[in-house]
């Protein structure tokens, strides 16, 4: 055992070519693999706006807080004059106007996001969750797992989308979808069940980046918003809605934001997303999209009637307008 | 500095890859040490690390599996040459747009993807799948990779990981990009995260980094690809009471600042000691950042040696 790591070592020694291994590194900033604790610790923010103008420094509100280990938030939406921020194992709830926010619990769950789907909301999340809000309730919809090895995968339980879709052949389908399934309701049994393998992948990639055809670029963003129609933003900054297979103009955002949007809603108030550490929105009925710095390092925010709404992976905020 | 660690602190071959013909060879090399061997050859390269004989019998950072060292099973697969030629092209792609070790990329990725060292193709693949890069899509153009490479990813919409409560953005991309991506976000981590911490915790340019002892130094890469930021380090508690996923590389450069008694040490001797603390054993990723290394330093051994006995080109 010790001859054979011998004659190992021995031969090395003769090796002529070893060459070194002394680079000049590079100093940079941040990219990551693992989000550690550090970087989500919060507090209100003087932030760096990744563009040249500064945005106005900006009063957020806390409205709730949950600062237990493992905690974390999903992507909050709001729905005519309530916020609803879904998580581990809670959907919180809230007015606008203030008052205290109701929470519900999910015991083993997670839930990712809160969407309006026609005229109802649903919540997605996992394991394979699918939840409609009747009369104030969260009920559970039908939703088996797949029983496919591909079930058991990383992730391959979590949805994290809920939209009316426009498919390749102009047809509207109410889909779920998460990083590895894409869900179907079937409409006649009022069931939700995994798109067929031949559709699939081609369904999901609709899903994610919009319609094959009719768009004025390929979307660095894509968002559908409600029966088939949607919006998105181009790498070069240009933003447009898509409503019956025509592109309408939003403005342009700047270059960067382009490329790294993030946490975006869209609802009957407005557009909103994340770039970087600034909130840029753009309120139907005005003509220019608005910045404001972040309260800290956000998962998504979305337009109020009168508000902007944002929540990091403890926290809900509102910043409102005098 | 024994003569084994001698042999480890330069990159066989000015750090180029190993053709499919040399990986081979290192494979059969690998079969005809017998386990004993293997055994034996893996043992020296930890102690060097400071991984204890035999090393660590549970989780990610297992070198030993039945017996025999871990990495077996990826030497029995490169005892075919048209799957080294696969890998070898791979390794090579790596090492056309990083600078990172090739071995270290080869146990990086076995370690992240298995399936991902011999992939190639357009086949669109998930980069989260195995654990793998879960930011990738948010990363990319940060990764120094030319948009050639990378205009061919696909966005996979953001989601929570429901165990970290972290936002997850990750991408499909080709399975012949599987590889180069993992080089590409070790050698990105270091660079952009680890390089500025050292210079702000011990004032180490970047430049200084090459007095470090290699070997420690591919562990410092593995570990800031694995835990790049982390909480600040508490000297009132012992290590294993911080020894979660938050003891990330700036928490074990903090530690290393004040366990520094002797005033003398230069920044690049505190920062072997990485290797040499025991309590640092006690985080996870440090014992996966060093099980990666040895298995990287095993391979090179391996690959040096194979080449000298067979005169490979």
């Amino acid at each position: 055992m010790r001859s054979a790591v011998f004659i190992l070592v021995l031969i090395g020694c003769t090796h002529p070519g070893a060459g070194t291994e002394r680079k000049v590194i590079q100093s940079a900033a941040l990219p990551t693999k693992v989000h550690d604790a550090a970087a989500h610790e919060g507090g209100l923010l003087t932030v760096a706006p990744p563009h040249a103008s500064a945005p106005p420094s900006a009063t957020w509100k806390k409205l709730f807080e949950d600062e237990t280990e493992g905690f974390g938030f999903g992507f909050l939406t709001v729905w005519g004059h309530k916020w609803f921020a879904p998580g581990k194992e809670l959907i919180v709830e809230g007015e606008e106007a203030g008052g205290s926010p109701a929470v519900h619990r999910f015991a083993q769950r997670f839930v990712q996001r809160v969407s309006q789907v026609g005229d109802q909301l649903l919540a997605v999340g996992s394991p394979f969750l699918i939840m409609s809000r009747r009369s104030d309730q969260w009920v559970d919809e039908r939703a088996a797992a797949p029983r496919t090895r591909a079930a058991k995968r990383r992730f391959a339980n979590i949805f994290s989308y809920a939209d009316i879709i426009r498919d390749g052949q102009g047809r509207l389908r109410t889909t779920v979808s998460g990083p590895v399934f894409l869900y179907e309701l079937v409409a006649r049994q009022h069931e939700w069940s995994v798109v067929s393998a031949a559709d699939h992948s081609a369904l999901l990639r609709t899903v994610r980046a919009g319609p094959t055809s009719g768009l004025l670029c390929d979307p660095s963003l894509w968002r559908w918003s409600s029966h088939g129609d949607g919006w998105y933003v181009c790498e070069d900054g240009r933003v447009f809605s898509y409503v019956a297979a025509n592109s309408a103009s939003l403005g342009n955002i700047p270059v960067e934001c382009a490329s790294s949007a993030s946490g975006a809603n869209k609802n009957e108030f407005g557009y909103a997303f994340i770039c970087g550490e600034n909130v840029m929105s753009l309120r139907v009925g005005t003509s220019g999209w608005r910045t404001v710095a972040g309260p800290e390092d956000l998962n998504s925010v979305a337009l109020g009637p009168r508000c902007i709404f944002a929540n990091s992976r403890n926290r809900v905020w509102k910043l409102c307008d005098n | 500095m024994s003569i084994f660690a001698t042999l480890l602190s330069t990159a066989p071959f000015a750090g180029r890859a190993p053709t499919g013909k040399e990986l081979n060879a290192t494979a059969s090399m690998g079969a005809g040490l017998g386990v004993a061997g293997r055994v034996a050859l893996m043992n020296a390269v930890g102690e060097l690390l400071g991984i204890p004989a035999g090393g660590w019998a549970r989780g990610l950072s297992r070198l030993f599996v039945n017996g025999d060292v871990r990495v077996t099973g990826m030497l029995r697969r490169m005892l075919s040459l048209h799957y080294c030629a696969k890998v070898s092209l791979n390794l090579a792609r790596a090492r056309q747009y990083t600078d990172i070790e090739t071995m270290l990329v080869l146990a990086t990725a076995a370690r992240e993807s298995d399936s991902s060292i011999g992939a190639s193709g357009s086949r669109m693949v998930d980069s989260f799948r195995e654990g793998g890069l879960d930011y990738l899509w948010k990363e990319k153009e940060k990764l120094g990779l030319p948009r050639a490479v990378t205009s061919k990813w696909e966005k996979v919409p953001e989601f929570v990981n429901p165990e970290s409560g972290s936002v997850v953005s990750p991408a499909m991309i080709p399975a012949g990009d599987q590889v180069l991506a993992y080089a590409a976000q070790v050698s990105a981590s270091f660079m952009r995260n680890f390089s500025p911490a050292v210079k702000k915790v011990f004032g180490l340019d970047p430049a200084g980094l090459g007095s470090v002892k290699r070997s420690a130094l591919m562990v410092w890469k593995e570990y800031a690809f694995l835990a790049p930021g982390g909480r600040a380090y508490d000297p009132k508690k012992t290590v294993a009471a911080q020894s979660g996923q938050p003891f990330g590389c700036v928490t074990a450069l903090e530690f290393l600042k004040h366990q520094s008694s002797d005033v003398a040490a230069s920044p690049a001797r505190q920062l072997e000691q990485l290797c040499e603390f025991p309590e640092l054993n006690n985080v996870e990723w440090i014992r996966i950042a060093k099980a990666r290394t040895a298995e990287a330093l095993f391979l090179e051994r391996l690959w040096v040696s194979s080449s000298e006995l067979l005169k490979l080109p």
